[in-house]
């Protein structure tokens, strides 16, 4: 045998660590080329989990989405990153709580530092497209608009679009924003241009009202039928190159609810939902019982009609071929309020109607419905995709993979996840105003701090703590009753509440 | 014949004269100075207003020479609204009897570019509905006629006018090369 000499046992010991390199890239290389799938996340803004027969809401409003759920993943305790568009869709595509990414306050945008970390830029080899409906969440696809190979216009597959400049494909941020933030908004800064184009919004839009009937009008700038663009939208994705992630978030059944046909006419069958005492902080925000039930019939009526269109849209993926090779993810951003003297989602409270959100995968050729009754968060969603994609998940990712995707269920069942509301802070500093609900296992702790100054004096930190698995309704405040506990939970919260005031990106 | 064709030459040596007297010698440059040092104020104010409200938001997300070509793009808007107004003023100006405008213009173009950018402001911040919006013309369009009126028999309102508008020409020196960089910018940046 021949004897190795001192220099060549060199050259092979340094050659070692190259080789471990090589055969984790190639590792990875070859999981990634081997995932052939399409990944299709659709959100359906403000779509309470609470107000969806999948969850257990009494009026009939989501049978296609019961349908759809016989085939999927269905995860019962589901929580938004936010409260309203903006935090809400920013903690899906980053994966990250809005106290991190910063996207808190309405039209605001991931902290700059962290823009480069999003699921587009984290599916850099799939052909990635991107549409939204949403003013919002459409400043934050144009923050990531460097990353999204096709992003569709607003206007795409409308009856009318007025936005007047268009993101998708827009060079640079600043015009957009100068533009449309500025110029011509709602309020806008150019007092003869923005007027005229106001009017002729306006006017335009009074011209097409008489000749269109079943349409969403969201403002004066989009006006579009929810069946024509789930059509248009499935035209679309039977077409793309695999494998795909797609981003497809739309408006219904946000607000203004427009049910139309036959939907107009469900649910009135005397059923009201379970009286709640009115919340002391935001009195001035207050509507009547009578009122929120109506607001709430209505949106039951246009969430049942969504859901009609979302049947048929399945039906066309399906009739395509295309569900049989995709990861098919249906959530939301947030949810609804029809409670405690409430209406909307714009304000502080984060109970579950606001928070409580739907969450359903469904996988290439699943048949079977699997029930997942572990607390998740939306900043799951990312490192899920990238685990069922073979893809390593960054270190700077807050969530975990979902159940039914690598974990066992018990390793969740001692995590806390959170949804933060903290619109009336800077997002510069140390978040002093502040809602946060932090879940877990069966309990809930919600945490207001800071409206003293703007609400009421009493809310300067307060906490009330629920069992959502004998109160679902929160009802029974166990913040002095449950002290221990609620003592341990406070801690939690608390900590990372302060861990958050360390992330101050500038 | 030849006294007729005289006397049609006469007509249009009189058309040709009113024309040139109308449209050529009709506005001297120093009575435009302060009704556009007024609108220039107006418009500019409102803009940059509802550009430092915005600011703060835009500080945490932007670079500093995004914010810069936002302001710009600002500028170079509002100078687009400042010839739109003067423009549409200078036109009816044309228009109306000489004695109804032209002849007391920076007092009565001062009032009327007030009245239009006023109306403007209340238009940009409330919502009026498209089929209200002939009414609130009409009834602000009252008011204005009537402050036209009575305002210029009134020495006081007249002469508080006139040293306003001249006051506000300052405006132009502050805006109108702020607003040159602005668009310098713009161009240098669609180039490279």
């Amino acid at each position: 045998m021949r004897k190795i000499k001192r220099r060549e046992f060199l050259k092979m010991a340094s050659a070692i660590p190259a080789g471990v390199v090589l055969s984790n890239i190639s590792r990875r290389v070859a999981t990634q080329s081997l995932f052939q799938n399409h990944i299709i996340v659709l959100v359906l803004d403000t779509l309470s989990a609470r107000n969806m027969s999948l969850y257990g809401y009494p009026r009939d409003t989501t049978p296609n989405i019961n349908r759809f759920a016989e085939r999927s993943n269905v995860y019962h305790a589901h929580y938004s990153g936010g409260t309203f568009t903006t935090s809400g869709t920013a903690s899906l595509l980053t994966g990250t709580y809005p106290w991190t990414h910063r996207a808190i306050n309405l039209e605001g945008l991931v902290s700059r530092p962290l823009a480069k970390r999003n699921i587009f830029q984290q599916f850099d080899s799939h052909t990635r497209l991107a549409f939204t409906q949403n003013y919002f969440a459409q400043y934050l696809l144009t923050q990531f608009e460097n990353d999204i190979e096709s992003h569709l216009p607003m206007g795409a597959f409308s009856e009318l679009e007025q936005y007047v400049l268009d993101t998708s494909g827009a060079k640079w941020i600043s015009e957009f924003r100068a533009v449309t933030d500025l110029a011509f908004a709602q309020k806008p800064g150019s007092l003869a241009l923005g007027i005229i184009s106001k009017y002729l919004k306006a006017y335009r839009l009074a011209a097409i009202n008489t000749q269109l009937a079943n349409v969403q009008r969201y403002g004066v700038e989009l006006t579009f039928s929810i069946r024509k663009v789930f059509a248009g939208l499935a035209n679309e994705l039977s077409r793309l190159e695999r494998p795909s992630l797609c981003y497809l978030h739309l408006f219904p059944p946000h607000g203004p609810y427009q049910p139309h046909g036959m939907f107009n006419g469900l649910f009135v069958n005397g059923w009201k939902p379970k009286a709640k005492p009115r919340h002391a902080l935001w009195k001035e925000e207050t509507s009547s019982r009578k009122t929120l039930n109506d607001k709430r019939l209505k949106y039951d009526q246009y969430l049942a009609d969504t859901d009609h269109a979302f049947g048929e849209f399945i039906d066309q993926l399906d009739s395509t071929g295309v569900l049989d090779n995709s990861y098919f993810i249906l959530t939301s951003d947030h949810g609804e309020s029809f409670e405690r003297g409430y209406f909307g989602h714009a304000g502080p409270y984060v109970y579950e109607p606001s928070i409580h959100i739907p969450l359903l995968i469904s996988a290439p050729g699943q048949v079977t419905r699997r029930d997942f009754d572990s607390v998740t968060n939306s900043v799951d969603v990312l490192p899920t995709l990238l685990s069922i994609s073979g893809r390593e998940i960054p270190d700077w990712c807050e969530g975990e993979v979902l159940p039914g995707f690598g974990r066992e269920v018990r390793d969740l069942q001692t995590r806390a996840t959170f949804t933060v509301e903290a619109k009336y802070s800077s997002a510069f500093g140390t978040l002093p105003t502040i809602s946060i609900a932090m879940r877990r296992g069966n309990f809930k702790m919600i945490y207001y701090k800071g409206y003293n100054d703007i609400a009421d004096p009493y809310y300067e930190g307060v906490f009330e703590m629920y069992n959502l698995a004998e109160d679902p309704e929160e009802l029974n405040d166990l913040v002095n009753v449950e002290l221990s506990l609620a003592r341990d939970m406070k801690d939690e919260l608390l900590s990372a509440y302060d861990s958050s005031k360390q992330v101050r990106p500038l | 014949m030849i006294l007729r064709s005289s006397l049609k030459l006469d007509k249009a040596y009189v058309l040709l004269y009113n024309l040139q007297y109308r449209y050529i010698d009709m506005i001297k440059t120093k009575d435009i100075l302060p009704v556009c040092g007024v609108i220039v104020a107006v418009i500019y104010s409102w803009n940059l207003y509802r550009f430092v409200w915005i600011l703060p938001s835009w500080l945490k997300f932007l670079t500093v020479g995004e914010i810069f070509n936002i302001l710009s793009m600002t500028l170079a808007i509002s100078f687009l609204d400042t010839l739109l107004v003067l423009g549409l003023l200078i036109i009816v100006a044309l228009i109306v009897p000489f004695q109804w405008f032209r002849d007391d213009f920076v007092f009565r173009g001062c009032l009327f570019g007030l009245y239009v950018l006023i109306f403007a402001v209340y238009l940009a911040s409330n919502v009026v509905p498209l089929n209200l919006l002939p009414v609130y013309s009409m009834g602000s369009l009252v008011v204005f006629i009537f402050l036209q009126l009575w305002g210029g028999r009134v020495l006081r309102i007249r002469s508080l006018v006139l040293v306003l508008a001249d006051r506000a020409i300052v405006f132009l020196y502050v805006y109108l090369p702020m607003t040159l960089v602005g668009i310098v910018s713009i161009v240098l940046r669609a180039i490279w």
